[in-house]
Order: C-alpha cells, then sequence, then structure tokens
C-alpha cells in the first residue's frame, strides 16, 4: 500500500514538473541551434547584418559630419547631430552611444560564434571559412572602435548568464592590447581564409584581410608592414579601377571589380534599405528628385568647402556632389547635396537600395602610396597616386616632395572618398586634424575648435552610469 | 373519482404595510412570498405591498437583517407585519478569496462597492465606473475611445518591468488581462507602416474585460492588504479585484429591462488660434528665423529661404476669411444606445439568473464606434442535502472601429493632424472633394493632408469574443465539512484588421503606399480548483473557518498576423488585394500550479485571528527558482463587542485591524528566462537572407516579484450607523523587482531581466459614509473617499543607478517610478541683458529664447542639466458623492479629483511649440513678443529654428495634471408602486444622467489624464494624444416586472 502511495506521488510530481516546464516553440532557443553548418552560417549571416546596422548612416556622422567634409542643412538637429557638425561631442551624445553599442554587439555575437564554432564537430572546409569570416568582422569592428575610442574592454569570451557579465573584467585596456587583438585576429584570417575566394564581396575574402590589415598597420605608422601587405593585394590582381567612377555608387553596384567588402542594402519596403538618400540631400519640400517628391533631410551634407577642392575637369566631381536641385516648379534651386549612395529610384524614406562599399581597390592603392611616401620612395608612390588620377582624368602629378606628396594624397583622398567614411580617420591618422579642422572654421567665421582631447571619441555616458568603473577619456 | 385541487379557486388581494418593530419605520424591499410557490411581490418605499393569494395562504415575508416571519391569511384583507431586527443577519457578507466572511470578522482591507451604486449609463466597462469610489485604487480615463478601458491602480504603482495591473477575479475564475505593455499606443503611433509593422501591431483598443456586462455586476471587492490578497500568492501583490456577477434567488421571480440613449460630444476640446492669430503667428516665426541667419524683416520672399517665406495674405490677417475649425470638421455628437434584459427566478431548489445585452457606443470622432452583445446565464442547483452544482456561463462580442489618434500627423494621427493644420485651409474644395493643395505642405502650413482624408484612408477595426464558464461542484462531507471543486474555462479571440490607404501620409512622402495588416489571437486558459472547507463554531464563543486547496491552472495564446503591400488600388482594404509579404505565427502559454490554506478565528466575534499561506509555482520562472511561499498573517479587534462599550451609545461598531504578509507579482513574459535568438535578415543576391543572433540571456534565478506589506486599519460607525467610517494606513515593500539590467554593451545585450530593485509604496485611505439628514421624505447622504500614496524608489541594480523608462522619464533611488527628467525651464530672456552673462543653451541664445536652469553650474546648459521636475502620480486622489432622495425623487451628484500629479503634454511638442508652422494652444499666442511686450514669462518667442532648444523636451511641456471633475449628475424618478402596479409592473423608474459634466483643470490639453501610454503604467503621463474623453447625456427607463 505504501509503495502506491508513494508510486503515486512519485508520479503527480513529476508531472507537476513536467506541467511547469513550458518551451517556447515558435522561437529558436540556444539549446538546440548551433549543431550543422546550416546553423553556423546563419548565425554568421547575424554578424553580418549587424555590421550593416553600423554603417545604416550612425557611423558616417562620426566619420564624415564631424569633419569639413559635411554639414547640416536642417533648421532643427538634435544636439547630437549639432555637436558634430559643431565640433564639440558630449558624452551623451546618442549617435556615438549608437555607435559603441552596435560594434560591441556584432563584437560579441562573433565572439559567440568563434567559441562555438571551435567547439563545434564543424568540418573542413566550412569550419575554417567561417572562424576566418568571424575573425575579420571582430577586427573590424575593434579597428573602428580603438580608432574613435582609444582605451577599449576587451570582450573575447561569450556569456551564457547575467552573472557571467558581471562578473567579468570590462576595464579598459590600452589601445596597444586591443591592435595586438586586432592584428592577431587578421593575421590567422588570414590563414583560414587562403582557400576561399568564391564568396560574395558582402563576406570576407583574404584581400579584404589583407587591405584591413595594411589600414591598420598604416595607421599605426608601421609604414615596411602596411606596403608589403598592401602590394600582395595589388598582386592578387583580382581587384581594378572600374573605369566609370559612378558605377561605385548607383544602382548595381553589386559585386565591382573594384569592391573589395561591401555592405549590401535592399529596397521594397521589406526594412533592409539604407537612409543615404535621406542624409545627404537637402531637407526641402519641394525636390523633384526624388519619386513622389520625398523630402530629404539634410543632416550629412557636403559643404561648399569640399566641392570646391576638386581640381578642374575631375570626372569624380559629378558623381559626388550636385550644386543645384530640380525643383516641383522645374526650376533649379542653388544647393549643395552629396550624390554617392543615393537612390533616387525609390521614394519611400529609408529604403534605399544601394549598396555601402567599405574598402575598395582605390583605397588600396592611395594607401600603398602613401606608406611608399613614407618610406621614401616618393617616386614609386606617385606611380600608384597617378593610377588613381588616371581614371578621373587628372593630370598626372610628378616631381614632389614628401612634404608635398603629403598634401597631394590627403587632398586626394579627400575628394575620392567623400562620403564614404575616411576622413575622420585619415585626418586623425596623418595627425592633421586639428590643423584643418580648425582653419576651416576660421575660414567660416564660426567659433568652434577642435580641441586636443576631441581627437578621441567620448565613451558614452550610459555605459559609464551602468560601469562606473570605466574611466572617461580625458576632457570629457 | 379524486378531484384533487391543490389550490381554491378563490384569491383575494391582500394588503398592508411592513415595519420593522424597533424604529417602527415602514420597511422598503421587504419580500412578502406566497409560501411554497413563486407568487410574490415586494414592499415599495412606504412599505405597502399587495399580493393576491387563495385564503388560508401561508405568507413568507422576509428581508435582509430581519428575522422571516410566516402568517396565515384568514379572512382579513389587511395585514400589517412587524419584522424584527436580525442583528447577527445585520452584518454585511463580503466576498473575500475563495469563499465570502461577515464584515464584522474581516481583518484584512477589502473595500466593497455594490454593483447597483457603480453603475454609470452609457459607459461600456465596469472599470471606467470605478473612478472616486473605491478608496486605495486609483481609476485614471486615460482615453475616451468607445469600448476603452481605464487603469486601474491599486496602492500605488510597484513594478518597473513588470505589469502593475491588479489580478481580475470573475466569479472564482482568476483572469490574467495581458496588460502591461499591451495596450500601450506610443509603440505603434509613429514607427513602423510597413507590412511587417501593420501585422505587428499587436496592442489592445478594445478593453480586455468587456466581455463582463456592468450590468451583471452584484458587487465588486478589491483586496488590498497582504492579508487578503496572499491568498492568490504570486498574483496578488497588484490586488484584487473580485467581481461577482448575479444570480438568481430562491423562490423569487423578476424581469428586468434596462433602455437607455445618450448623446455624446467631446468633453474639452483644445483652444486653438484663429486664422488671424495663427497668420500673425506664422509670419512671426518666419521672420524670426530669417533674422537669425541674417536677414532683414523687411526682407521679400524671393530672397528668403524657403523654410522662412510667409505668405503675403498673412501679412494682413485681417483680410483673411477663412476660419476653420478642425476640430469642428472631425469631431461629432454622437448617440449611445444600452439595451439590458434580465431574468431572475428560482425555485426552493434551483435558482437562475439571465441575461442578455447590446451596447452600442458611436464615437465622437467620425468614424468610430463600438458595439457589444453579451449574454450570461448563472444557474445554481441543489440536487440533494448535500450536493450543489452551479454554473457561470458567459459570451459576449464586441466589435469596434478606430481612428489613429496618437502620435505625430506625420505618421497619420487625424487628431494631431485636426489640430496643427493651419485654421487658413478650407475643408472642401470647388469640387466638393476634399481640398489638398500641396503648397500649403510646402509651405509649412502644419499641413501633411486633409484630416477626413487621412480619417478616411486610415481604418483599424477590431473584434473581441470572450466566453467563460466556471463551474463548480460542492458537497456537504459532514456538518461544516465541505468539499468544492470546479473547473472553469476561458475561451477568446481577438482580431485585429489594419488598413492604411495611400492618401495618409507618412510625413512629407505623399503616396506613401498602401499597406494592411491582420492579427489574430485566440486564447484557452482552464482552470481546475479544489478546496476543502471547515466551518464550525466551538462552544458558542469559538467560531473557526478553515480552509485547504490545490489549483491548477493553464494558458495558451495563439497568435498569427500577416502584413501586405504593393495594392494596385486603394478600393479593397483587405490582404486579399495585395501581396502579402510579411506575417508571423507564434504560440506561447504558461502554467501554474498552487497548493495554498487559511484559518480564520473569532473569538466571541471580538477577537478574530486569520493566517493564509499559499505556494505557487509557474513555469515563467527560472529552474532554480519556480516556486514561491507566501503566507500572512493578520488580527482585528471589535472594541465595540466588550462589555465596556455597551454604555457608549453613540459608538455602533468600533474595530482596529493590523496586518502583515507576502504576495507575489509575476507579470512578466512567459520565456524571459531563456536564452533565446532571434532573426536579423541581411541581404543576399537581391533577396532577403535571414541570420539569427542570440537575443536573450538566460536567467536560471528568475522569479517573481515579493511584496510585503503592512497595514493597520480602522473601521468605526456612529450614531446608528449615520457615520461610518473605514481607515487604512499601509506599507508596502516590493523587493526582488524584476528590472531589466542594463548590461554593457560588451555583453552583446542590452540588458538581462534580474530580480534586484526595491520599491516603496507607502499610504492612507479613508473612507467615510454619512447619512446627512434623514426625515420621513427627505434624505441625504454622502460618500467621501480619499486615498495618499508615496512611492519611492529604494534600490536599483547598481548604486547610484538609474533607468530610462522614456525619453523624458527616469527612475532612480530615492524617487517615485518613472520621475520626469527634463531640461529645468525657468522662464524666457527677456531682453539681452538677461542674457549677458547667463548660462546659454546655445552661444547665440537672444532676447525671447527660454532660459533653463543650469543645474549643474558649469556655465552651460546642456543635457547635464536635467533634473527630476515631477512625477506622474498623484499626491492624493479623492472622490464625493451626494445623494439626496425626495420621495420618489433622488438626485445624486458624484465629485472626483487628482491632486498633484504632473503630466508631460508630448502633443506640445508640435502643438505649442511656437514654431510658426503648426496651429497652436492658444496658450502660444502669450508668446514673447519684444522687450516691450514680454507675454507671459512662459512661452518663447516664434522662430522657425531649435537652436534654443524651443521645441525639445523640456519642462515647458510639463504641466499639473491636478483636477476636480463634476463626474456625474443623475436625476431619478421612481413611479409610485400604485402606478406601477395598475401598468402591471413591479417597478418603473427614469433617469436622466450627464457623465463628465465638466473638469476643472490647469492643463492644456484634452483631458488631464490622457496618457499614450495605456496600461503600461510606467510610461504613465506622457500625453501625445488619445481619443478625448465625452460628456455623454443620457436618458433612460429601467422597468422590472
Amino acid at each position: 500500500m505504501k509503495i502506491y502511495l508513494s508510486l503515486a506521488v512519485l508520479l503527480v510530481l513529476s508531472a507537476c514538473d513536467d506541467f511547469l516546464n513550458v518551451q517556447p516553440e515558435f522561437r529558436v532557443s540556444e539549446d538546440n541551434f548551433y549543431e550543422n553548418e546550416n546553423d553556423f552560417e546563419t548565425a554568421l549571416i547575424g554578424v553580418y547584418a549587424t555590421t550593416q546596422q553600423l554603417h545604416n548612416v550612425t557611423l558616417l556622422y562620426l566619420t564624415e559630419l564631424s569633419t569639413d567634409n559635411a554639414e547640416i542643412q536642417w533648421t532643427s538637429p538634435t544636439s547630437s547631430e549639432m555637436e558634430f557638425d559643431e565640433s564639440n561631442v558630449t558624452s551623451i551624445n546618442t549617435l556615438v552611444n549608437s555607435v559603441w553599442n552596435v560594434s560591441y554587439t556584432a563584437i560579441s555575437r562573433a565572439n559567440n560564434l568563434l567559441t562555438r564554432l571551435e567547439d563545434s564537430s564543424l568540418g573542413e572546409p566550412a569550419n575554417s571559412q567561417f572562424r576566418g569570416e568571424v575573425l575579420f568582422l571582430r577586427a573590424y569592428h575593434y579597428f573602428n572602435l580603438v580608432r574613435l575610442f582609444g582605451d577599449l574592454p576587451v570582450v573575447t569570451d561569450p556569456f551564457r548568464s547575467p552573472d557571467e557579465v558581471l562578473s567579468y573584467d570590462m576595464s579598459r585596456q590600452s589601445a596597444e592590447t586591443i591592435y595586438q587583438i586586432i592584428i592577431s585576429d587578421l593575421t590567422t584570417a588570414e590563414d583560414l581564409l587562403a582557400n576561399t575566394d568564391d564568396l560574395s564581396k558582402s563576406r570576407a575574402s583574404v584581400g579584404a584581410v589583407k587591405t584591413l590589415l595594411g589600414k591598420v598597420h598604416l595607421t599605426r605608422q608601421n609604414h615596411a608592414e602596411a606596403a608589403e601587405v598592401l602590394k600582395e593585394v595589388i598582386d592578387q590582381g583580382t581587384y581594378a579601377l572600374q573605369p566609370d567612377y559612378q558605377t561605385l555608387f548607383t544602382n548595381g553596384n553589386t559585386e565591382l571589380l573594384e569592391t573589395i567588402f561591401e555592405i549590401k542594402y535592399l529596397s521594397g519596403n521589406l526594412g533592409e534599405g539604407n537612409s543615404f538618400s535621406s542624409v545627404f540631400t537637402p531637407p526641402r519640400f519641394d525636390m523633384a528628385i526624388f519619386p513622389g517628391n520625398m523630402q530629404g533631410s539634410g543632416r550629412i551634407v557636403p559643404t561648399a568647402d569640399v566641392a570646391e577642392s576638386y581640381e578642374a575637369g575631375d570626372l569624380r566631381r559629378s558623381a559626388s556632389i550636385e550644386d543645384s536641385v530640380l525643383l516641383v516648379d522645374g526650376t533649379f534651386a542653388e544647393n549643395i547635396y552629396g550624390l554617392k549612395f543615393v537612390d533616387f529610384t525609390t521614394g519611400l524614406v529609408g529604403d534605399g537600395g544601394i549598396n555601402f562599399i567599405a574598402l575598395r581597390y582605390a583605397d588600396v592603392l592611395l594607401m600603398y602610396a602613401e606608406a611608399l611616401n613614407e618610406l621614401g620612395s616618393t617616386n614609386e608612390a606617385l606611380t600608384y597616386l597617378n593610377e588613381v588620377r588616371d581614371r578621373s582624368e587628372l593630370e598626372q602629378i610628378a616631381g614632389v616632395n614628401q612634404e608635398e606628396f603629403r598634401r597631394i594624397v590627403e587632398n586626394e583622398r579627400r575628394v575620392e572618398f567623400v562620403s564614404e567614411g575616411h576622413r575622420w580617420f585619415d585626418l586623425i591618422r596623418t595627425g592633421r586634424a586639428q590643423t584643418v579642422m580648425n582653419a576651416y572654421f576660421a575660414d567660416r567665421g564660426l567659433n568652434f575648435t577642435l580641441e586636443d582631447h576631441e581627437l578621441l571619441m567620448p565613451i558614452p555616458q550610459d555605459e559609464i552610469d551602468i560601469d562606473p568603473n570605466l574611466a572617461q577619456n580625458i576632457g570629457y | 373519482m379524486q378531484i384533487g385541487f391543490s389550490q381554491s379557486l378563490s384569491e383575494d388581494a391582500i394588503s398592508g404595510i411592513v415595519t420593522s418593530i424597533e424604529e417602527g419605520e415602514p420597511l422598503p424591499g421587504v419580500n412578502v412570498v406566497e409560501k411554497g410557490t413563486t407568487n410574490g411581490t415586494i414592499t415599495d418605499v412606504e412599505g405597502q405591498y399587495s399580493i393576491k393569494v387563495p385564503s388560508g395562504a401561508i405568507l413568507v415575508v422576509s428581508s435582509i437583517g430581519y428575522l422571516t416571519r410566516e402568517v396565515q391569511v384568514g379572512n382579513q384583507t389587511t395585514i400589517d407585519i412587524v419584522l424584527q431586527e436580525d442583528v447577527q443577519q445585520l452584518d454585511e457578507l463580503v466576498v473575500v478569496g475563495y469563499g465570502t466572511q461577515k464584515k464584522s470578522d474581516l481583518t484584512g482591507s477589502i473595500a466593497r462597492v455594490s454593483g447597483e451604486d457603480v453603475l454609470l449609463p452609457s459607459t461600456a466597462n465596469f472599470d471606467q465606473m470605478l473612478q472616486g469610489k473605491v478608496p486605495g485604487v486609483q481609476v485614471s480615463l486615460t482615453s475616451g475611445a468607445p469600448g476603452g478601458g481605464a487603469n486601474i491602480l491599486v496602492r500605488g504603482v510597484s513594478s518597473i518591468t513588470g505589469g502593475n495591473q491588479p489580478l481580475y477575479v470573475i466569479d472564482g475564475y482568476p483572469i490574467d488581462p495581458g496588460g502591461g505593455s499591451n495596450s500601450d499606443l506610443l509603440s505603434f503611433g509613429g514607427s513602423n507602416y510597413s507590412s511587417a509593422g501593420m501585422a505587428n501591431n499587436t496592442q489592445n483598443r478594445i478593453n480586455p474585460l468587456t466581455f463582463i456586462n456592468p450590468a451583471d455586476i452584484e458587487s465588486i471587492d478589491v483586496l488590498k492588504d497582504a492579508s487578503a490578497t496572499a491568498i492568490y500568492g504570486s498574483r496578488g501583490a497588484n490586488g484584487v479585484v473580485i467581481i461577482t456577477t448575479k444570480r438568481g434567488s430562491y423562490n423569487q421571480s423578476q424581469i428586468k429591462l434596462d433602455v437607455s440613449y445618450g448623446v455624446q460630444e467631446v468633453a474639452n476640446r483644445i483652444d486653438l488660434m484663429n486664422a488671424q492669430q495663427y497668420a500673425e503667428f506664422l509670419a512671426d516665426g518666419r521672420d524670426n528665423a530669417w533674422v537669425y541667419a541674417g536677414g532683414a524683416a523687411s526682407d521679400p520672399n524671393d530672397v528668403r529661404t524657403a523654410s522662412t517665406r510667409v505668405r503675403p495674405e498673412f501679412r494682413n490677417p485681417g483680410s483673411i476669411a477663412q476660419n476653420t475649425d478642425w476640430q469642428d470638421v472631425i469631431f461629432q455628437v454622437a448617440p449611445v444606445q444600452n439595451y439590458q434584459i434580465s431574468a431572475n427566478t428560482g425555485n426552493d431548489k434551483m435558482k437562475f439568473y439571465l441575461s442578455g445585452g447590446y451596447f452600442n457606443q458611436q464615437g465622437v470622432i467620425r468614424t468610430s464606434e463600438f458595439q457589444r452583445f453579451n449574454l450570461r446565464s448563472n444557474i445554481d442547483a441543489q440536487l440533494t442535502d448535500k450536493l450543489t452544482i452551479g454554473t457561470s456561463l458567459t459570451g459576449s462580442h464586441g466589435f469596434g472601429r478606430y481612428p489613429n489618434t496618437e502620435g505625430h500627423y506625420g505618421t497619420g494621427n487625424v487628431l494631431m493632424a485636426a489640430l496643427a493644420a493651419s485654421p487658413t485651409i478650407p475643408i472642401y474644395d470647388e469640387n466638393g472633394g476634399y481640398f489638398f493643395d500641396q503648397a500649403d505642405v510646402i509651405d509649412g502650413l502644419g499641413w501633411l493632408a486633409n484630416p477626413l482624408a487621412m480619417l478616411e484612408g486610415y481604418s483599424d477595426d477590431r473584434k473581441i469574443t470572450d466566453i467563460l464558464s466556471n463551474n463548480f461542484i460542492e458537497y456537504s462531507i459532514t456538518d461544516g465539512l465541505t468539499l468544492k471543486s470546479s473547473l472553469g474555462i476561458q475561451y477568446g479571440t481577438n482580431v485585429i484588421k489594419l488598413w492604411r490607404s495611400s492618401d495618409v501620409p507618412f510625413f512629407t512622402t505623399l503616396n506613401y503606399p498602401a499597406t494592411a495588416g491582420v492579427t489574430k489571437t485566440e486564447r484557452i486558459n482552464w482552470l481546475n480548483e479544489n478546496t476543502l472547507t471547515y466551518r464550525k463554531v466551538f462552544g458558542e464563543k469559538h467560531s473557526l473557518d478553515a480552509l485547504v486547496g490545490f489549483t491548477s491552472q493553464k494558458d495558451s495564446y495563439d497568435r498569427m498576423s500577416a502584413g501586405a503591400s504593393d495594392f494596385p488600388t486603394d478600393y479593397v482594404t483587405y490582404l486579399s488585394a495585395g501581396i502579402v509579404n510579411s506575417g508571423t505565427h507564434l504560440v506561447s502559454e504558461w502554467a501554474m500550479l498552487s497548493l495554498m490554506s487559511r484559518i480564520n478565528y473569532a473569538y466571541d466575534s471580538k477577537y478574530l485571528l486569520t493566517a493564509t499561506i499559499r505556494r505557487d509555482g509557474s513555469s515563467r520562472f527560472g529552474r532554480n527558482r519556480q516556486w514561491g511561499t507566501f503566507p500572512s498573517f493578520s488580527v482585528g479587534y471589535n472594541v465595540s463587542e466588550e462589555a465596556f462599550m455597551d454604555g457608549v451609545d453613540f459608538i455602533n461598531t468600533l474595530k482596529l485591524r493590523a496586518s502583515y504578509g507576502l504576495s507575489g507579482n509575476n507579470q512578466i513574459g512567459n520565456f524571459t528566462h531563456i536564452g533565446l535568438l532571434s532573426t536579423i535578415n541581411y541581404v543576399g543576391n537581391n533577396s532577403l537572407l535571414p541570420g539569427l543572433v542570440p537575443s536573450s540571456l538566460s536567467n536560471d534565478e528568475l522569479t517573481w516579484e515579493i511584496s510585503r506589506q503592512v497595514n493597520l486599519g480602522l473601521d468605526v460607525s456612529l450614531f446608528n450607523e449615520r457615520l461610518s467610517l473605514t481607515a487604512d494606513f499601509y506599507r508596502d515593500l516590493k523587493t526582488d523587482l524584476l528590472l531589466a539590467v542594463e548590461l554593457p554593451a560588451a555583453s552583446g545585450f542590452n540588458s538581462s531581466t534580474q530580480n534586484i530593485g526595491d520599491i516603496e509604496n507607502k499610504g492612507v485611505e479613508l473612507g467615510l459614509q454619512t447619512v446627512n439628514v434623514r426625515s420621513n421624505q427627505f434624505e441625504w447622504n454622502s460618500n467621501i473617499v480619499f486615498s495618499a500614496n508615496r512611492n519611492k524608489v529604494l534600490k536599483l541594480a547598481a548604486e547610484g543607478g538609474r533607468i530610462s523608462n522614456s525619453s523624458f522619464q527616469i527612475t532612480q533611488v530615492g524617487d517615485p517610478i518613472s520621475s520626469f527628467y527634463l531640461l529645468n525651464a525657468v522662464g524666457v530672456f527677456e531682453n539681452a541683458d538677461e542674457v549677458e552673462g547667463a548660462a546659454l543653451q546655445h552661444p547665440n541664445t537672444q532676447a525671447g529664447d527660454l532660459k533653463f536652469e543650469d543645474v549643474n553650474e558649469d556655465g552651460a546648459i546642456n543635457a547635464t542639466d536635467r533634473k527630476i521636475v515631477g512625477n506622474p502620480w498623484p499626491d492624493y486622489t479623492w472622490g464625493f458623492t451626494n445623494r439626496f432622495t425626495y420621495k420618489n425623487l433622488s438626485l445624486s451628484v458624484s465629485l472626483n479629483g487628482s491632486q498633484g500629479a504632473s503630466s508631460y503634454f508630448r502633443a506640445g511638442q508640435t502643438i505649442l511649440n511656437a514654431a510658426g508652422v503648426q496651429n497652436q494652444v492658444i496658450l502660444a499666442d502669450r508668446r514673447w513678443r519684444s522687450p516691450d511686450s514680454p507675454g507671459d514669462g512662459l512661452v518663447p518667442r516664434a522662430i522657425r529654428n531649435n537652436y534654443a532648444n524651443g521645441f525639445g523636451p523640456s519642462s515647458r511641456f510639463l504641466f499639473d495634471a491636478s483636477f476636480t471633475r463634476i463626474r456625474e449628475l443623475n436625476l431619478t424618478y421612481r413611479l409610485p408602486e400604485t402606478l406601477a402596479s395598475r401598468l402591471s409592473m413591479q417597478g418603473l423608474t427614469v433617469f436622466a444622467n450627464v457623465i463628465n459634466l465638466h473638469t476643472f483643470s490647469d492643463y492644456p490639453g484634452f483631458d488631464p489624464e490622457s496618457s499614450t501610454a495605456g496600461d503600461n503604467v510606467v510610461n504613465t503621463g506622457i500625453d501625445y494624444l488619445t481619443y478625448p474623453l465625452p460628456r455623454t447625456y443620457t436618458f433612460g427607463l429601467n422597468l422590472t416586472f
């Protein structure tokens, strides 16, 4: 009798526990994922998607609007936007917060995937390829962060519970430590991706890894290493300059010969479009340049300064900047606006379908030229510089010294890469940021200045609120 | 041959008066029934009755509070009956969890309202009727939408991430209304009109409790302190509202018919500028912006930038003939009708209550409406001496259509469009169509589309169907020992059909493509409860009432939605006319098991003791913390029962109560403790490529929020019950608060939900009922309700931590939840001298711009100067009802009010921004114009430029939301008994009624309680416009047969 009673009780108790064990059948949980190649690829796409979010305009506020390349035309921008236009960024800037957030989210997703790949039994060549791609993405994001913020928290492990997060050391490590991680990641990725060459250009590749590595070395002023790895990209022979510059920035700019790494977007009101059409064009109700007379928002519009810095006859100008805008009534109004990546085929805000090209061959050539110049080989550097100028049907340059060459390549990069998010990084790398920006402000009679401490962005106040031990950059 | 007649053929009419032996007063409402039959009547206001019975019949005369008498009918035709008070029974029965208790034995804090007392005509749902009626319960009418609901908050807000809704128990069936952010309209108004967004819009517009027909309600008992709510364990922390519906009566029959017709109009319109004021204002704003940019006010339009141009006719406001009142255009006077019929009958063994009703409310905004059908049958049957069964079955079907009334007009808010539109624009064009001129958009006249076109182009159709059936069987095992077992099921479906045509603009994108979305949800919830009760009185003095129970409940929620775009025309508003390219399907469930026990002990009706304990297990919580225990303990002392109180005549009852207990709050998502992945899309070969990323961190330690509450209470009645007071003092400490603890971005998650905070609510509640005048013909009684609550956060996740509840509110230690955290606008710079040396928000700040407080005294005004400037919680709320009765006429006046709450008029950032674009609330006419004409010192100058934070968030838009409202005026006339019986009716009353006659308040919006957050109480106090409250005039009659 007792047995039956205890059996009954046991039965009831176990049924009870089962009764309370309710699982969400409509969601994937971490317990039943990460099993096969398809799972890992899907997770990898997630990391690329996070990268796509970063580029859908926010990063451009920090890299273009903060410079003499762009300004705000809208009369009522948010304070966060104004802070970049006026070189007065504060720690509560929402755009800075966003860049920090999205970049670290991508890094953490990359860490999660890397650990799971290493723990899994996934075979070759998928395992190496995926790991290579993940390492590239992690390095990509750390590189952006370290250039923008300096010392950073280093996270290389995934988390499985809130306690793990709270007990992790998230204090800021020196920029040098970060760079070591970046270089190590890229070097490993180079090997892992050595045999992968048939992926889309929106995915990582050996060329992308090497280009990024070259940029890293250049930023750290290690010109010999930079030149070496960039030459390897040139010698690969898989990339060439687009004969028509404009094709890089209009509809159909997918898988171009010059593209090394692109971020894809898609229109069709599916939530995968971009907002470049909005930020680069004027905030006018009466424009007739978009279907349905869609309005622009005038947030990151090219300045008169950059418009005037093109040499006469430079083919790049008409693909990058427009001086007057067509109005509804058929007349033109004088109003500068940007053209790159602006999708004139869609009248829906935020639905632009043109891809963003993050790394391209022209960048490799100009970086190589810059490195060579710093190593003293100015004449050899000129060859590569002129290759880029050729494409824009500009005169070849000859007979300049190292210092003059620096100015020339700085300006060349400026007009080649306007609106593409290079300017801020270029000015910081060459130590010219304050000189250029303060001259720009003075020219325009604006009493803004780029101070010493403003060469780094402030750590977002939200992050410091969460972890008071996180030290803020000096001056903020 | 046997002839058996059970009744003699001759019947006589017997009449007489029933009076009370103590007072000698006539007693109305006394049942006089022919014994053994259903032939009965009720005494009228003057205690008179009349009944036809055969001679020799026995009359059974009974009434609550009096001993029943039986009188044999002899030859007399007049029988006056005197009834004796039954002191025992004079005691009201109060519904507690899982049972009832005599009011005199109660040790917890429970407020009871009778259904008839709160019933408001022309109102769809009972929660809207409770405002100002129950101490300790704050009822906010956040929206006036037909069929919408109210927010009920018992003893303050105490949860940030979990819900704050009380538990509703309908005839013993606990209902989870799925509150929290379910009706938070902030999350849709403004974001996503793509097909995916339309498919994901799941907010409630119809009150989920609409299946409870207010006419069916017998009583509402609100359990407030832990002693009363602990029996509901993990769901009791926010209070429990127990609704008991009418059940038949044995040996009685009655049919009731209620018919009413009302007319509604918007109770309070916003005062806007007229065409002349607007024209002057627009010119002002544009000129100032142009001057700021370096020009001169006299410059002609062709040298100005597009945004600073002024139409020539606006330079001469007097010449403008057109003066459109856009509120007039979208508002209408709307009828509301209510038809209810109920039958209440029973014999010795069975009683039935059957009812049906139809409610039809047209909305005061054109195209909106709500209709509902209700049916109910409550049956109780005594099968044998020991066995009783019963059932409560109700079904309802409601449907409605709602306009988009929240957010910016750029996202289709037709209410904002009507407020912002320039009064200089006509309604119709010369062909009779809706007027539209693109030039008005380009010139920035607060115009994107004609509001009538927007009303027509957007449709939001809702349907809600519910069936609730709760069935019990009760077996009396031995004397005092009863076993009760119940099985109930709730089935509900909900349909949302959304359509947005290309006539509805998305900011300035004209012809934004049409999209549609449909969401269908189905919910099945079953409940099984088993209780064993033991009631016994030992040795005359010891009264014991013990309960032991076990319950299980499971809920399954199935939602499917689809969205479509690419509609070739706007004629057909269904998904079938477009291409379905978005949608989802999910099933979400929870399960719960509970054990409970309670003991009530009373010694000589003087010393009272109650102890309860409940153990709950829920599927919502982490593996390690799935079960929780909730005990409570309370004592009561009926001082008035003591011998030494016998001499004190003027005190009728005096009771002291004290209680302490634990209850819990489990209102979080069903799967919050599980580590889930979410889709995030990328792009492949010209098509979507889905990816999966971790979206939540698993947490095995996730558990309930726990509320520890102390309550001290006092019940006193004096002067022969002419003055009754109930007072409660409470302190509630809520710990283990579920907080979305923000995690560093480097973790990859924004936050994880953990149990980590502490919040305190303390306050006082008073309920006072007085009979001020009582004479033969005239009676005046009053009912006063007062509640004051203080909310304070004691602990958050991190030392000095802070949570942003919204862009305007934060929660931090030492202040109430969701306090407003804004730049403090302290006035306007009247002249250039004032600007000199002051802390400025922009280097070019000038006279006429806002002046802000430099909180951190660093000489600059920026976001670090934000500070707490108020909170959305009232210091106290009150209700005051007076009822005057003169013979057959009765007048009742109800007032209620709230003091101390603030509300952020988010809509003001559009219609009070002084930009010179949108039409403005008339307050903007008192703006700064020049140093000689500085206005009221609160509204800055008109300028179409936000460099000085003129239209950004700041305390400029924070207003005092205190108010006093004349909630109801009711005049009722009851036809005298004699006239009524001539019409063969038991009773007939007619009434005239006004609801929301006037609200006295300084708030510039439609209503001071207006809140776009719905029942997401934590975001309360942000008014981005919602459906305005109506003022309703109703006429009706009630017939009883």
